[in-house]
């Protein structure tokens, strides 16, 4: 008779891939590299526009610290100030997405009824439909600007996030406390407000952040191709497109935009990821609560 | 027959805090050993570690042996054969993408080596026997009762002498656990040995067999469930019978904090 | 079953008039007078003068009431008569299958290279959660997907055909013209795929019954076959649809940049050259094809889970 000790399974320690890829930490400090842009924007003397034609194609210099693009101007100022028009019109388009996204989703999760089945067929029509394409169509039909493609991104994105906010809310309308919230009285706006509008923004906020990245890049391909912001705006896309025939004697002039796109997208992947992170431990957290005590 | 001897159960990490400890119990000539306990006691992690099945961060020590021989490695080491386990939730446990017909007919195909249409056939001939004829129902159409009853139609089907079966009558009313408590006593008429878990005494006393009460980790009092009934030694196990409903209305303090094992 | 098929098809039907709606609509009330537009098209800027803006104002029958105008157009379009194109004069219909059958090519070749690459390491990496494959994969998955795709196609072009001459970068007529394209908007696809395909193999992996399955007796990769995949099938088919937007996206990038005909190409000259009815035409043969491929994969998956006929929205 001897004892045996087994162990079948040895614990892995906290997932080391979570660690790294939902890290707060490495999504903001990507962040930073077009907030400092953002910023850089600000300080005078920084002139986008200004073209310089004896000095067009220069290399990083002290005076342009990230050279000149092919009329002279100031790649460094054109890529700040690029910063709003492409990251910024883009954290526009989410928030507004969203927003209308989780309000709708959160009527039709609630109030439900006929209410909810126009909102649904809604969402089905315009579920997944390609936003580039449609924002094309739309700049084509119409020869708009930049309103234009953003209406057509919100238009193609908020389906996505009122999917979430509606199973949210309707699972939330059917708990108890929800329920003692009417019959103390309270009115659906009240309601919709202070119970189900927290409990809506924690599993969106990972969306958000990933519709941000994407809305950059659907931005910046249509600005690429030509199509909403007209030159001399320093859209990235643009900058890039406009750069693809120096490639050769002056990489630099497409390099840098791109550098910049990727990690700011990858910046919000990256706070995509800790978002979701977090809205799964606290999923986890709750649902281990209301099982049956299962294991032990 | 089942011989368990000192098994421990540890958390690997966690200051290898003991959730199970030195538990021995031998069933003899018994076909029935029902674990009784509340929630916390480590009941469910001894089926757990009989199945071989323990989740990660948890080790055990101790010997097991079923029918003379070791037993190590239990279900995912092939033991299938040997043991079936029935999970607590049924309902959970159930391929939400196939129909029981399939599902059932699986046990006979793959342990069994049956051919494809022999195992449907015999499927359906398991489930009518225990009173589901639309085999080809999937398992959210079922109701608890019946999913359950599935789930007996696989542990009749299977070749396993060891049947664990974990709250088989969770959340069943009268009518239904006494069916269930039936068809238990029904696989122990094929040769199988019942191990059942419950946290209801008026299980374990249906049954018949081996009564062990688990109190904190620790198996406090065992023997014949009717001696157990009839003279309990252990305060607690005293409390766990008072407090059935025909019994009497007395109320007892069942807490588990406030008995020492 | 049934109910959910008429559901679906009336839904589908639904879709496409609203497509077909907005689109007029959107023509009709944007800027620019659609009959200066065709006469420009039509001939010399210089000739254009206002008798002749107004004969085809006339010949058209754009001087009719909106409603009248939508009826017609409606008639038209019902019967595939989509007008002809204002650059080549050719009839959209034609032109449309003509550059259709390319972007199908484009596009199945480069789900055929995302699903090579996805699937099996998909599966693999979800099946070992926390392993160096997985995070590995996710690296690779989260930088590919901030890489915009025209980007990618830069360097794509960089490497293979400028560096290593591999693959030609324009053209249409070889079986090598596609591979650089069909490359970029499959590594892009993979990208999404792949984290997609893993993550819900994961969920199938730590449900209850796969483990029960696991107990039940059943060998290793029947347990895989017959509960693991049909399971973990249902999200990733639902992704499908999402596959194919991204696709549709992409390829209007991608096949401007390696010039390959496709509707992308065509429809951004179309909208470059303001050629209304082709425009419409493609709008319209879009959200077709985008309401089958969304009904096709509603109904595939009601078939593989029959639960979710059951839930409701």
């Amino acid at each position: 008779m001897f004892s045996s000790r087994r162990k079948l399974q040895v614990t892995t320690p906290p997932e080391i891939s979570r660690r790294i890829f939902s890290s707060k930490v490495a999504g903001l400090l990507l962040l930073l590299v077009p907030l400092a842009a953002g910023l850089i924007s600000l300080a005078p003397g920084l002139d986008p526009l200004s073209q310089n034609l004896m000095h067009r194609l220069s290399s990083p210099s002290l005076e342009h610290p990230l050279g000149t693009d092919h009329l002279g101007r100031c790649l460094l100022a054109r890529i700040a100030h690029g910063t709003y028009i492409s990251m910024g019109s883009a954290l526009l388009i989410a928030l507004c997405s969203a927003a209308l996204g989780a309000l709708l989703g959160m009527i039709a999760g609630y109030i439900r009824g006929i209410v909810d089945m126009g909102i649904g067929r809604l969402v089905d029509t315009t579920l997944a439909f390609p936003g580039i394409l449609l924002a094309l169509m739309l700049a084509g039909l119409t020869g708009g600007g930049v309103l234009v493609l953003a209406a057509a991104l919100i238009i193609t994105t908020w389906p996505e996030y009122c999917r979430l906010a509606r199973s949210v809310s309707r699972t939330l309308s059917g708990a108890p406390y929800v329920q003692a919230g009417v019959l103390t009285g309270f009115t659906t706006g009240f309601i919709l407000r202070r119970y189900l509008l927290p409990q809506v923004i924690r599993p969106l906020l990972p969306l958000v952040s990933l519709g941000v990245g994407k809305a950059i890049l659907a931005l910046s391909s249509l600005g690429f191709l030509g199509i909403g912001v007209t030159p001399p705006a320093p859209e990235w896309g643009a900058m890039i497109s406009a750069g693809l025939p120096y490639l050769r004697e002056a990489p630099h002039l497409a390099m840098f935009p791109s550098v910049l796109i990727f990690m700011t997208v990858l910046g919000f992947i990256l706070l995509s990821g800790h978002f979701e992170k977090k809205d799964a431990g606290f999923q986890h957290a709750s649902s281990a609560k209301s099982e049956h005590q299962t294991d032990i | 027959m089942l011989q368990v001897q000192n098994l421990s159960i540890r958390q690997t990490y966690n200051g290898r805090a003991p959730l199970v400890q030195n538990v021995s119990f031998d069933l003899q000539g018994n076909r029935f050993l029902t674990l009784v306990g509340e929630t916390g006691s480590g009941k469910s992690l001894i089926a757990k570690a009989l199945a071989g099945i323990l989740p990660p961060g948890l080790e055990q020590e101790g010997k097991i042996k079923f029918n003379g021989r070791d037993f190590y490695g239990g279900i995912m080491n092939g033991a299938a054969k040997e043991i079936f386990l029935m999970p607590q939730e049924s309902a959970l446990a159930l391929n939400p993408s196939m129909s029981i017909l399939s599902q059932v007919a699986e046990v006979f195909r793959w342990p069994l080596g049956k051919g494809r249409f022999q195992s449907k056939k015999l499927a359906a001939k398991t489930l009518n026997l225990l009173g589901l004829s639309r085999t080809g129902q999937y398992p959210h159409q079922l109701s608890g009762g019946m999913s359950q009853r599935s789930m007996l139609a696989m542990a009749l089907a299977s070749p396993a002498r060891l049947v664990i079966a974990d709250e088989p009558t969770k959340g069943l009313d009268a009518g239904l656990k006494d069916e269930v408590v039936g068809l238990l006593a029904a696989l122990t008429e094929k040769g199988k040995t019942v191990m059942c878990i419950t946290h209801d005494f008026s299980v374990a006393r249906k049954l018949g067999g081996l009564v062990a009460v688990m109190l904190k980790g620790k198996a406090i009092e065992q023997g014949p469930a009717e001696k157990m009934l009839s003279s309990p030694n252990h305060e607690y196990t005293r409390a766990l019978i008072n407090a059935l409903p025909e019994n009497g209305l007395i109320s007892w303090n069942i807490n588990p904090a406030g008995y020492n094992e | 079953m049934i109910p959910a098929l008429i559901n679906r098809i009336t839904q589908a039907a639904a879709v496409i008039l609203v497509v077909a709606t907005l689109t007029f609509a959107v023509t009709w009330f944007g800027p620019g007078d659609i009959a200066t537009q065709i006469a420009l098209a039509r001939y010399d800027p210089d000739m254009v003068t206002p008798e002749i803006v107004l004969s085809i104002q006339e010949s058209e029958g754009l001087d009719r009431s909106g409603a009248y105008q939508f009826a017609v157009w409606l008639g038209r379009t019902a019967t595939l008569d989509l007008g002809r194109s204002l650059v080549s004069g050719r009839e959209v219909s034609a032109v449309l299958g003509y550059h259709f059958q390319y972007t199908l090519k484009l596009a199945l070749t480069a789900m055929a290279f995302s699903l090579v690459l996805a699937l099996p390491l998909g599966i693999a990496s979800g099946l070992r959660p926390g392993s160096k494959l997985n995070l590995a994969l996710q690296a690779v998955s989260s930088m590919l997907a901030s890489i915009p795709a025209y980007i990618l196609a830069i360097v794509l072009i960089l490497i293979f055909a400028v560096h290593l001459s591999i693959f030609p970068v324009a053209g249409f007529s070889q079986a090598a013209h596609i591979v650089l394209p069909a490359l970029t908007l499959g590594l892009g696809l993979f990208a999404l795929s792949n984290r997609l395909i893993s993550s819900s193999i994961n969920m199938v992996r730590e449900a209850p019954f796969y483990l029960f399955a696991k107990t039940k007796g059943l060998p290793k990769y029947q347990v895989l076959l017959r509960h693991g995949m049909p399971n973990a099938a249902a999200p990733i088919l639902t992704f499908l649809g999402l596959q194919f937007a991204f696709l549709l996206d992409g390829v209007i990038i991608v096949e401007n940049i390696f010039a390959w005909p496709g509707i992308g190409h065509l429809l951004l000259e179309s909208i470059l050259a303001r050629d209304i009815p082709v425009i419409q035409g493609a709008a319209l043969a879009i959200g077709l094809i985008y309401v089958s491929i969304n009904a096709a994969v509603d109904l595939v998956l009601l078939w593989l889970n029959p639960a979710s006929g059951y839930q409701d929205g």
